[in-house]
C-alpha cells in the first residue's frame, strides 16, 4: 500500500516548498522566467463555449464526449484560468511546546467570484492567522480567511478587497464546472504554484473519476478529513506547493482542486471533485460573519459502514441492497436507538441505501452527514430474519480534534474534548480538556503533567469545557493564585495536581 | 568463535580481578563452595509460531533439589503452559543434564522456582538477611555462557548505595556483579542478596557476553527474598495474590502533599476503584489519599513517584484474606478516616490464561482475563476471546485481523468461552472448509467485522 501524501505530509510538502523554492532562486534556475502574460484580461469565454458545443457529440450510452486538447483549445484555457489562479502564502496557527506558534507555508487557490473569495484547501489556508494572495500581475494582497473545513480539506479565503480597490488592482475569476461529467481520459489541466513558481500548467488526463482510499484513514495535522466523498484520480503532475490549485477541464472551467499525489507512485494524483466544494463554498458563505468562520454542519448518526462485496450469501440477502453496519459508537444516536453491529441498513428515511464496494462508503456517510442536525431519522434495518424499523435523531457531528488555546502564565495549550476525542479515548465522558503541549520550565511541565491528561477541574470548581477551563483559569491568573489545585484524568484514574506558579 | 569468547573474558576478568580487596584465600575459598551451589536452568519455550530455548543462572537452596532465580528468566509475558521440558545443568566438565519441574513464579519478590525430579548430592547455598554498609566490599559468583562452558566466575565491588523502590536494590561500585540469577556474597563469603536486575535471556541471546561486557550493578538484598525461601511456590499449590480492586495509583508529589497537609508525609492517591471488588465495598472512594497502612506511615521511596508501588508491592505480600486498614483523607488537613479492607484473590492475569490456536487460519485466542474487561471499560462478566498472536501471511493476517481484538461473535454466534468458540470453531472449518469465518471484534472503543477466507488449495 503506497503511503498517501497526509498527513504529515501535506505539512512537509508546504515545508519542502519553502526551502526548494529559495534554493531554485538561488541556482538561478529561475532566472529570466517568463510569466505568462498575467493581467492580460481578454477572456475568451464565449469562444471557448462555441468551441465546446461544436464538438460536445453524444455517444449511444448519452454520455457526452469531451473536447480533444488541441493546440488551440489549450492555450484558450490556459488564458481563461491562469489570470484567477492565485499563489497563497499562509501562516497557520499550530501548538507546540505550550505556545500558539504560526508555521508558515504557499500553497495555490482560485479566485471563484467578482468579491474575490479564493478556493483552496484546508491543509494550506486552514486555521489561518495571515494570508497574502499573489495574483497572476505580480500584485500581493492581504486576505483572511473566510471558513474552513478540514472534513473535504477545503477553506475558502478573500481578498482584502479594499487594498484591490486603493491599489486599482483587477483580477480575473474562474468558472466553477460539474465533476459528475467527466469521464476517465478525459484531459484535464492542472494550475498552481508548485514550490511558489508562479503559475504552472500541466496536461494530463483522469485516471479516475470515482477514487477511494477506503479503510485508510486521513488527517490533516490530526485533523480527519477525506471521509464524504472519493476522489478525481489524474496523471496531471503536482507537486508540493500546487496544493489547492484547480483542475480545469478542456471547457475552461474548474472541475477539481488539486490536493495530493503519491509520491512513490507514478503520476498517481488526485483532486477534490468541485460538486463537492461547490456545497463547501455555499455553507461556508452562509455561515460566516465579520467575527466568525463559516464552516459546513453536517450530522452525525455514529455508525460506519463495511463494504458487504463477498457478505451478501453470509447474511443471506440480496445484493446491492443495504449497508453493513461496522461500528456504533457507544452512546451515539444510533447507540440510542437501538442499532447494532452486523444491522444491515436498508433504508434511511425511506431512502434506499447502498454500500457493496468501498468506493460506495463516503457517499453513504454523506447520505447521513446532509441530514439535519437534531432531526429523527427512520432506519430501516435487518437483523436476522427480522427487519425492524427503528428512530434515531442526528447529532451535530465533530472532529476529534477540539478547540485550542495557550495558556502562558502555566506554559501548556490544551483542547476541548470532543465527544469524538472522548469515545476514541475511551474517557469517561466529554468533560473537560485535554493537554497537547507543555513548555519546560513552566508550571505544568514542572508538576510533571503529561501530555493527553485530561484536566476535569480547577481548584475543585468544573471545568466542563473549554471556555468554561479558559474562564477558571483567567480568574486564577487574575487572582494570582500561587498554588492550583487540578483533577486529572489519566488513563482510567483520576488524580490530582498541584501547580506552583509564579508571576 | 569459542576461542575468541574465551579470549575476551580472560583479558575481561583479569582487569576485573586485578582490584581484589577480598582476602585472596578467602575468594577462593567462596568461589570454591559457591559454584558447588549454582547450576543453569534451562527450558523449552513452545510458542504457537516456534521454539525456543532458554537459560539462566539458578542457585541451589535446599537439600531436595529446589533451585532459586529470578523471574527475568521466566518472564510474566510467557504463558505458564508454554514453559515446557525443564533441566538442571550442573556446571561441571560433563554438564550433566537433571529432570526438573517448574514450581512457579513468586511475584512477591520477583523469583522463580524450579525443583529437580532426581536424585543428586545438592549443595544449598544459605542465604543470611543482614544489613548492607555503605563502602563495604561484596563478592558474586556466577556462570559464564553456554560457549564458556558454564564456567563459575568470581567478581568483587563496592556497595555505593542502597536505594529504595519498589524493588530493594544495592547499587555498587562500576566493577559490578556477575549476571541475573547470581548470588551476593559479603567480603566473608556469606550470601546475603541476589543479583535481579540485568540482561536477561533475550539480551544473552543477541550477545551472550552482554552480563560480562556490562556487568550488571545492583542486587537485592536476602531480606527483601526470604520469604521466598521460607514459603516458595509449589507446582500443584502456586502462590496466590492478594487484591483489593483499585487502579491507577500515584506516589503524591511533594506541592501535591502540602496541598493536602501532609508535609514530610508519604502519601498515596487512589485513581479509581473497581466495581464490585474489596476497596468499593469497604467505601474506599475514588480520590482518596492513603496517608497509613494498619496504622504505620507509608515506606518512602527515593522518589515520590515510587510510593505507590512500594505501597502495592507491599499489599501483594499479604495472604489473600487478611485485612488491610488504610487512613486515608479526601480534604486537606482532614483528619484520616479508617477504612477496612479484607483482601481478595487476585483476578487470573493473562498469562495463566487458557489458549487456543486455530493454526488453519493463523491466530491464536485466549480466554477474556480481567485486565481485558478493565481497559476497555466492559462490564466484568463481558463474553468473548482476545487475539495474542498472528502468523506472518497467515489468511487471519491478511483479513486484518489485530492483535489484541476481542472476538465477541463468530459467525453471529456470540462467544461465551474459549472452549465454546474452539468448538464452534472447529466445527465450522470442518463443515465448511471452503468458506469464510466472519468475527465481530471489539477494537478499541469501535467494532469491526472481520471476514477471514480460508486459504484456497
Amino acid at each position: 500500500m503506497p503511503a498517501i501524501q497526509s498527513p504529515q505530509s501535506f505539512n512537509l510538502w508546504l515545508k519542502l516548498s519553502t526551502t526548494l523554492c529559495s534554493a531554485t532562486l538561488l541556482c538561478g534556475c529561475a532566472a529570466h522566467h517568463r510569466t505568462t502574460t498575467a493581467g492580460a484580461t481578454t477572456l475568451p469565454a464565449e469562444d471557448t463555449k462555441n468551441a465546446a458545443a461544436s464538438t460536445a457529440e453524444k455517444n449511444v450510452m448519452g454520455t457526452q464526449y469531451f473536447p480533444d486538447a488541441s493546440p488551440e483549445r489549450v492555450v484558450r484555457v490556459t488564458e481563461k484560468v491562469f489570470p484567477a489562479v492565485v499563489r497563497i502564502d499562509v501562516a497557520q496557527e499550530t501548538y507546540s511546546e505550550g505556545k500558539r506558534q504560526l508555521r508558515r507555508g504557499i500553497g495555490s487557490g482560485v479566485i471563484f467570484d467578482k468579491d474575490g473569495h479564493i478556493l483552496t484547501n484546508y491543509h494550506v489556508a486552514g486555521r489561518a492567522a495571515e494570508l497574502y494572495v499573489t495574483l497572476a500581475n505580480k500584485e500581493r494582497v492581504p486576505a483572511h480567511l473566510v471558513g474552513d473545513d478540514h472534513w473535504t480539506d477545503l477553506a475558502v479565503i478573500q481578498m482584502d478587497m479594499d487594498v484591490l480597490k486603493d491599489r486599482k488592482i483587477s483580477f480575473n475569476y474562474a468558472e466553477l464546472g460539474d465533476s459528475k461529467r467527466l469521464v476517465p481520459c478525459e484531459n484535464v489541466m492542472a494550475i498552481g504554484t508548485p514550490f511558489g513558481l508562479a503559475r504552472t500548467v500541466t496536461l494530463g488526463v483522469v485516471s479516475n473519476t470515482d477514487r477511494t482510499f477506503y479503510p485508510e484513514q486521513q488527517t490533516i495535522d490530526e485533523y480527519e478529513t477525506g471521509e464524504f466523498s472519493n476522489w478525481i484520480q489524474m496523471d496531471t503532475p503536482i507537486s508540493p506547493g500546487n496544493s489547492g490549485g484547480p483542475l480545469v477541464d478542456m471547457y475552461g472551467k474548474v472541475v477539481g482542486i488539486n490536493t495530493l499525489g503519491i509520491r512513490i507512485g507514478q503520476n498517481l494524483n488526485f483532486a477534490i471533485p468541485i460538486d463537492t466544494a461547490k456545497h463547501v463554498i455555499e455553507e461556508i458563505l452562509k455561515t460566516a460573519t465579520a467575527d466568525k468562520k463559516g464552516s459546513v454542519e453536517r450530522s452525525d448518526l455514529g455508525i460506519d459502514f463495511k463494504p458487504l462485496q463477498d457478505l451478501e450469501t453470509f447474511y443471506n440477502i440480496d445484493i446491492n441492497k443495504g449497508a453493513l453496519i461496522n461500528s456504533v459508537d457507544r452512546g451515539s444516536p444510533a447507540d440510542k436507538a437501538g442499532v447494532k453491529t452486523q444491522d444491515i441498513l436498508l433504508e434511511l428515511n425511506d431512502q434506499p441505501i447502498n454500500v457493496r464496494f468501498p468506493e460506495e462508503v463516503s457517499p453513504a456517510r454523506k447520505l447521513i452527514s446532509d441530514l439535519p442536525v437534531g432531526s429523527d431519522v427512520k432506519m430501516t434495518v435487518r437483523r436476522g430474519k427480522e427487519t425492524l424499523h427503528l428512530t434515531a435523531q442526528t447529532q451535530k457531528l465533530e472532529g476529534a480534534v477540539g478547540e485550542e488555546k495557550e495558556l502562558k502564565v502555566w506554559g501548556m495549550s490544551v483542547r476541548d474534548v470532543t465527544r469524538r476525542y472522548a469515545n476514541e479515548e475511551q474517557l469517561d465522558d466529554d468533560t473537560g480538556v485535554v493537554i497537547t503541549t507543555m513548555s519546560t520550565g513552566y508550571p505544568a511541565a514542572k508538576a510533571e503533567l503529561q501530555s493527553g491528561d485530561v484536566i476535569r477541574s480547577i481548584n475543585q470548581k468544573p471545568a466542563t469545557d473549554l471556555d468554561e477551563f479558559m474562564k477558571l483559569y483567567n480568574e486564577s491568573v487574575k487572582n494570582k493564585d500561587k498554588t492550583v489545585l487540578l483533577e486529572i484524568q489519566r488513563n482510567r484514574g483520576r488524580n490530582n495536581a498541584v501547580l506552583k506558579v509564579t508571576y | 568463535m569459542r576461542k575468541t569468547i574465551l579470549v575476551s573474558i580472560i583479558i575481561l576478568l583479569a582487569s576485573i580481578t586485578s582490584r581484589a580487596e577480598v582476602d585472596p584465600a578467602i575468594a577462593q575459598k567462596t568461589y570454591d563452595e559457591v559454584s558447588k551451589s549454582l547450576v543453569v536452568i534451562q527450558y523449552t519455550w513452545e510458542s504457537e509460531l516456534g521454539r525456543q530455548e532458554v537459560n539462566g543462572t539458578g542457585v541451589v537452596v535446599s537439600d531436595d533439589g529446589l533451585v532459586m532465580s529470578t523471574m527475568t528468566i521466566t518472564p510474566t509475558s510467557i504463558p505458564d503452559a508454554q514453559m515446557k521440558d525443564f533441566k538442571i545443568i550442573l556446571p561441571d566438565d560433563e554438564q550433566t543434564e537433571i529432570e526438573a519441574e517448574f514450581e512457579g513464579r513468586d511475584e512477591r519478590t520477583n523469583t522463580t522456582f524450579v525443583k529437580a525430579k532426581e536424585k543428586h548430592e545438592w549443595k544449598p547455598l544459605k542465604f543470611v538477611d543482614q544489613p548492607v554498609k555503605i563502602g563495604q566490599t561484596i563478592m558474586s559468583v556466577g556462570l559464564l555462557p553456554k560457549a564458556a562452558g558454564y564456567k563459575p566466575y568470581l567478581t568483587e565491588a563496592n556497595v555505593s548505595s542502597i536505594l529504595r523502590g519498589p524493588l530493594p536494590q544495592v547499587l555498587v561500585s562500576s566493577d559490578g556483579t556477575a549476571g541475573v540469577g547470581s548470588p551476593v556474597l559479603n567480603s566473608d563469603g556469606i550470601a546475603i542478596g541476589l543479583v535481579h536486575n540485568g540482561p536477561g535471556f533475550r539480551e544473552d541471546q543477541r550477545n551472550p557476553l552482554a552480563s560480562i561486557l556490562l556487568p550488571p550493578r545492583t542486587f537485592t538484598p536476602a531480606s527483601d527474598f526470604m520469604l521466598s525461601l521460607k514459603d516458595p511456590p509449589k507446582a500443584d499449590a502456586p502462590i496466590k495474590l492478594p487484591s483489593i480492586g483499585v487502579s491507577n495509583l500515584s506516589g503524591l508529589r511533594k506541592d501535591l502533599a502540602e496541598y493536602f497537609g501532609l508535609k514530610d508525609q508519604p502519601a498515596v492517591q487512589v485513581g479509581d476503584v473497581i466495581p464490585g471488588r474489596a476497596a468499593e465495598k469497604a467505601g474506599l472512594p475514588r480520590g482518596a489519599i492513603i496517608v497509613k497502612v494498619n496504622g504505620k506511615p507509608l515506606e518512602r521511596g527515593d522518589d515520590p513517584s515510587e510510593t505507590w508501588m512500594i505501597l502495592s508491592r507491599q499489599l501483594r505480600r499479604m495472604k489473600v484474606g487478611d485485612p488491610v486498614t488504610f487512613s486515608v483523607i479526601t480534604k486537606p488537613n482532614e483528619p484520616p478516616k479508617d477504612i477496612k479492607i479484607v483482601t481478595q484473590e487476585r483476578p487470573m492475569p493473562p498469562n495463566k490464561a487458557q489458549r487456543y490456536f486455530a493454526k488453519d487460519l493463523g491466530f491464536g485466542v485466549r480466554e477474556v482475563v480481567f485486565d481485558d474487561t478493565y481497559e476497555r471499560r466492559l462490564p466484568a462478566d463481558a463474553k468473548g476471546v482476545v487475539v495474542t498472536l498472528l502468523q506472518p501471511s497467515s489468511a487471519a493476517q491478511s483479513a486484518k485481523l489485530e492483535p489484541g481484538d476481542m472476538i465477541t461473535q463468530i459467525n453471529q454466534t456470540p462467544v461465551e468461552s474459549l472452549k465454546q468458540f474452539e468448538e464452534t470453531y472447529e466445527a465450522f472449518r470442518k463443515s465448511n472448509p471452503k468458506d469464510a469465518i466472519v468475527l465481530e471484534v471489539l477494537r478499541g472503543p469501535n467494532t469491526q467485522i472481520i471476514r477471514v477466507e480460508p486459504p484456497r488449495d
